[in-house]
């Protein structure tokens, strides 16, 4: 993870560094005080600057032989997890919230533990049906419509 | 929970069926006229009328009696969103360039829009959205604090005042919006200089004229009516064409400045995305100006400040009228370097 | 009329069983709203206001200012038994509040967490009840030098919060107000770090950000360990705060009360600042700050007394000068302005009944919140028997329901996600989340002020020295930035002092 680590630092220091560029552009000092970049040029400065600093700190870095995943089997939990949501989003504006749930659900926790497909569907079913229930009929919270209107 | 819902339809309902014989009159040909224009299934789901400003606020406020006027004539059903961000950019946006233009979707909008058209994108333009209802319109009242230095001063002698002292007299504006533009122009005619603090809106302004922070606040109607009926603030002139009844003292611009084109309001109207079919789109006018011609949404309107005017009782005449409103302001920001 | 008379007045008006029903109603909702991961008091207040049309102005006000304080009632329970806010106001109770549920308290700190609201919310409506124009006056003579200098100390007070690495805790700090900076400049109007994009150019919503952050995050961690762990931990062993816990509260809530008032009272202050201040500030003051973030229950009672103090603080300005100080307060504004009651210096004198009505139907609402919330606890701990497979995506739908109702926008959804992951590998980096959210909360108004202060004045930064309020906060800052060196220094060595 200390590879990762001074990885990210480096992005602190680029991004911030970044920022301070972009934010002389939009100008620090306008007619009248602080400009559009004056705050945001602070910020950046002080990102790049304690990026820097913890490189540089003992005691700020990560202890050495942590992982950054606890093991193999929770990596693919997180980042089936991860996709799944993904795609679920993609899908909404086309599908709908409450078909996107109905089927993502299921997958969500599939993709987490072992349940089966019975379960899970029950899950989705209920909650979905008791979101749409509640938030679209009842309260008539808007919510994305898909091409079918759910 | 259900039962308050259907307390509340029933008492909408109530409100409905008991208005006066006489209004009704006037306005029953409009009933048929919004019945005969009624395409065949439409709507089937709900009419989702989009407001670019947060819940509570004036537009807001206007958009929400419009839709319960509009259910109360043709018996649809309405939906108002509120589609905020970057001061009404991503609604316009939405209603402009995203929105489906099947006659589901509506937005109530104002000449704010077209600083956003023009400004800050390109993606859409103000011809993308099409006017088929005119609303109200109310200008800004200047006011000033009842304790302050200018409690016995006309707007005529601030605006001399601030022309020999130029940059003291602090003025609340909204940067990027008719608060700062009209100012703008009023600098420019007159050749006075303000001080101008800039807020997120009419009603910090307020605030902070109240608390001595700045001497001259610009606020609708809406935002600054308990303080003038509490005398704490008294209003100094006003921006829109005509005086406001409820401060009959206050010039208006064009009266102070000697101008005739002066004239800095929020013109409010319905708005379809383009390419709404006709019949969709003739019945939904219809229905709004039906809607608005409404006595009692006319007496609402006049309560929170707001001129109805039923002249522009066309999608055509609307059309022409904000054209003119278009016009000039594109005059002003060409004049003031904002726009080639 | 004499204030008493006018209170007694209220109750009468209050204590009827249509208006009592709609004022149990919004506190039931309010409830329902904090416990709603994503749905906060402003988008469940949107929902609901044409609900309100149709009924009387107090029944109307009764019921939406109910789900106002409800909300900051029902936020910590989420917060406490799944580590995941209710809303942003609740932020904070996560830190302390999920331990202490680990530790098997989730009983006590959900007990504390109801009654430290009830007192709170009281306490700070007997004030309001007989001081409200006082105070109200004295809030608009604070103008943009006064706020630019609070606000100051109040970054200087999250750096007071941080539990681990003081660096990194600056870097979430900045990155906040980076991330507040992109949008539109309210000052000139210009797009900041926009690219192009409407919705960038819009910024970030508060909402989704939070919950990305938290919710999201917290959802991520935990199934990456195996779903058996957390049954595990989740035991109850008691319901009720024993002796020893009360007398740890008490001062918490008092300090919660007196800056959560403070905090409401001043425009453009809101609950989730409240919150996040008494926080830091429970942390500074405690004998023991290295143990926050164990599961002190300091940092639950504080933070929660405070954030229901700053919904009574904030309807004063609302109700005595008819200016709303928060998108809450401006909401309810447009409420009572669609009935027809205009709030501000007439309110009391043209309408006394509703003017004493929605007071009256305050004291009312927190009543029923301590009898909805204390009894539940029992009922919901057992939330944390149902299986974290059921759960979460349960959590992740009804977040994605509250991020939506705000700007009805899918770019609120991808920004919960983006953050949900940000928020997550931060976590494995060892960076505090909570930083971030006063940064994103704190800069823009530090900016705005510091900004128009600036246009304000005519001899440049002396404008802060010269007005005597904000050079009292001046002076204020000075000595807690010089009195948190010193004691940091006695005996620790540099690394310790930055790690």
């Amino acid at each position: 993870m200390r590879r990762a680590e001074t990885a990210l630092n480096a992005v602190w220091l680029v991004g911030g560094a970044a920022v301070c560029v972009h934010s002389i552009q939009l100008g620090l000092i306008g007619d009248q005080g602080p400009g559009s970049g004056l705050v945001p040029f602070a910020a950046g400065f002080i990102v790049a600057a304690c990026g820097v600093a913890i490189l540089l700190s003992h005691g700020a870095r990560i202890e050495p032989g942590a992982a950054f995943w606890l093991d193999a089997e929770g990596r693919g939990r997180v980042l089936r997890l991860v996709g799944i949501l993904v795609a679920m989003l993609l899908v909404m504006p086309y599908a709908g919230f409450t078909l996107s749930a109905l089927v993502s659900v299921p997958l969500m926790m599939r993709a987490v533990g072992g349940c089966s497909w019975l379960y899970a569907f029950t899950v989705a079913l209920a909650a979905a049906l008791t979101i749409h229930l509640v938030f679209v009929t009842l309260v008539q919270t808007p919510l994305p419509r898909g091409l079918v209107g759910l | 929970m259900r039962n308050w819902r259907r307390s509340i339809a029933t008492a909408l309902l109530a409100v409905a069926t008991f208005s006066p014989p006489a209004h009704a009159q006037s306005n029953a040909d409009g009933k048929a006229k919004i019945e005969k224009l009624k395409p065949k299934d439409f709507p089937t789901q709900p009419i989702e009328i989009d407001v670019v400003y947060p819940a509570g606020g004036g537009m807001d406020i206007n958009a929400r009696l419009v839709a319960k006027f509009f259910e109360k004539w043709t018996g649809a059903k309405t939906l108002v969103n509120n589609r905020t961000g970057g001061a009404g950019l991503v609604g316009h946006t939405f209603l402009a360039s995203q929105a489906e233009a099947d006659g589901y979707t509506a937005g109530v909008i104002s000449n704010l829009m077209f600083a956003d058209a023009w400004l800050r994108q390109n993606r859409w333009k103000e011809t993308d959205l099409e006017p088929i209802a005119y609303l109200n319109a109310e200008g800004l009242n200047l006011v000033v604090n009842a304790s302050g230095p200018f409690k016995d001063k006309s707007f005529k002698e601030i605006l001399s005042l601030a022309k020999e002292k130029p940059g003291t007299i602090r003025v609340a504006v909204v940067p990027g919006s008719i608060y700062e533009y009209m100012i703008e122009q009023v600098e420019a005619i007159s050749g006075a200089k303000f001080l101008k603090v800039p807020f997120q809106g009419g009603a910090p302004g307020v605030a902070a004229l109240l608390g001595d922070n700045v001497d001259i606040a610009n606020a609708f109607y809406s935002e600054v009516r308990s303080q003038l009926e509490g005398h704490r603030v008294l209003a100094k002139a006003i921006t829109s064409a005509q005086r406001s009844p409820f401060a009959p003292d206050a010039p208006t611009l064009n009266e102070v400045l000697g101008t005739t084109d002066v004239v800095w309001a929020v013109t409010r109207w319905v708005a379809l995305p383009k390419g709404v079919l006709a019949d969709r789109k003739a019945y939904l006018a219809a229905s709004f100006i039906t809607a608005v011609r409404d006595p009692e949404l006319q007496e609402e309107f006049r309560k929170l400040g707001a001129v109805p005017d039923l002249q522009y009782d066309t999608p055509e005449k609307l059309a022409a009228y904000i054209t003119q409103i278009a016009e000039r302001e594109r005059a002003f920001f060409i004049k003031s370097n904002r726009l080639k | 009329m004499d204030t008493l008379d006018g209170l007694i007045q209220g109750f009468g008006v209050i204590l009827t069983p249509g208006n009592l029903y709609y004022c149990f109603i919004g506190s039931l909702i309010g409830t329902l709203t904090g416990v709603l991961p994503g749905i906060g008091p402003l988008a469940a207040l949107s929902l609901l206001l044409p609900a309100t049309y149709g009924l009387s102005p107090v029944e109307s006000i009764a019921m939406l200012s109910a789900i106002f304080y409800g909300a900051m009632y029902g936020g910590s329970i989420t917060s406490i038994l799944v580590n995941i806010p209710g809303e942003a106001a609740s932020v904070v109770t996560c830190l302390d509040g999920y331990q202490m549920a680990r530790k098997g308290r989730a009983g006590v700190a959900l007990g504390i967490s109801a009654i430290g609201s009830f007192l709170a919310g009281t306490v700070s409506l007997v004030i309001l009840t007989y001081l409200s124009p006082t105070l109200a006056e004295f809030a608009v003579r604070l103008g943009p030098p006064e706020y630019t200098v609070l606000v100051l100390l109040g970054l200087i007070c999250t750096l007071m919060m941080i539990h681990g690495s003081l660096i990194k805790g600056l870097v979430m700090l900045a990155l906040g107000a980076l991330l507040a900076a992109v949008g539109t400049d309210v000052v000139t109007g210009t797009e900041r770090f926009a690219f192009g994009s409407v919705n960038f150019a819009a910024g970030f919503d508060l909402v989704s950000v939070v919950i990305g952050l938290f919710g999201v995050s917290e959802i991520l961690s935990n199934i990456e360990e195996t779903l058996h762990s957390q049954v595990v931990t989740r035991r109850i062993s008691n319901l009720w705060p024993n002796r020893a816990d009360w007398r740890a509260s008490w001062a918490p809530m008092l300090r919660g009360t007196g800056l959560g008032f403070g905090l409401g009272l001043v425009p453009g202050g809101s609950p989730v600042t409240a919150s996040f201040l008494s926080y830091a500030i429970e942390r500074r003051v405690a004998d023991k700050p290295e143990e926050f973030g164990t599961g002190r229950i300091e940092g639950v009672a504080g933070p929660e007394a405070a954030n229901n103090a700053a919904v009574a603080g904030g309807m004063i300005p609302l109700l005595s000068l008819g200016i709303p100080g928060n998108p809450v307060t401006a909401l309810l504004m447009g409420a009572l302005i669609i009935q027809g009651v205009q709030p501000g210096p007439m309110f009391l004198s043209q309408h006394p009944d509703v003017f004493w009505g929605v007071i009256a139907s305050m004291y009312v609402g927190n009543v029923i919140l301590l009898i909805l919330n204390l009894p539940l606890v029992g009922l919901w701990v057992q939330l944390l028997r149902v299986p974290y497979q059921v759960l979460f995506p349960i959590i992740l739908l009804l977040a994605m329901v509250g991020s939506y109702s705000s700007n009805k926008n899918m770019f609120d959804l991808w920004v919960m996600l983006g953050f949900g992951v940000f928020g997550y590998v931060a976590r494995k980096f060892r960076y505090e989340l909570s930083p971030l959210v006063l940064g994103l909360v704190l800069a823009p108004m530090f900016e705005q002020s510091l900004r128009q202060a600036m246009v304000m004045s005519p001899d440049g930064l002396m404008i802060f020295i010269n007005r005597p309020m904000s050079l009292a906060v001046l002076v204020l800052i000075a000595a807690i930035v010089v009195y948190s060196i010193i004691s940091r220094n006695k005996g620790r060595t540099i690394n310790e002092k930055l790690a």
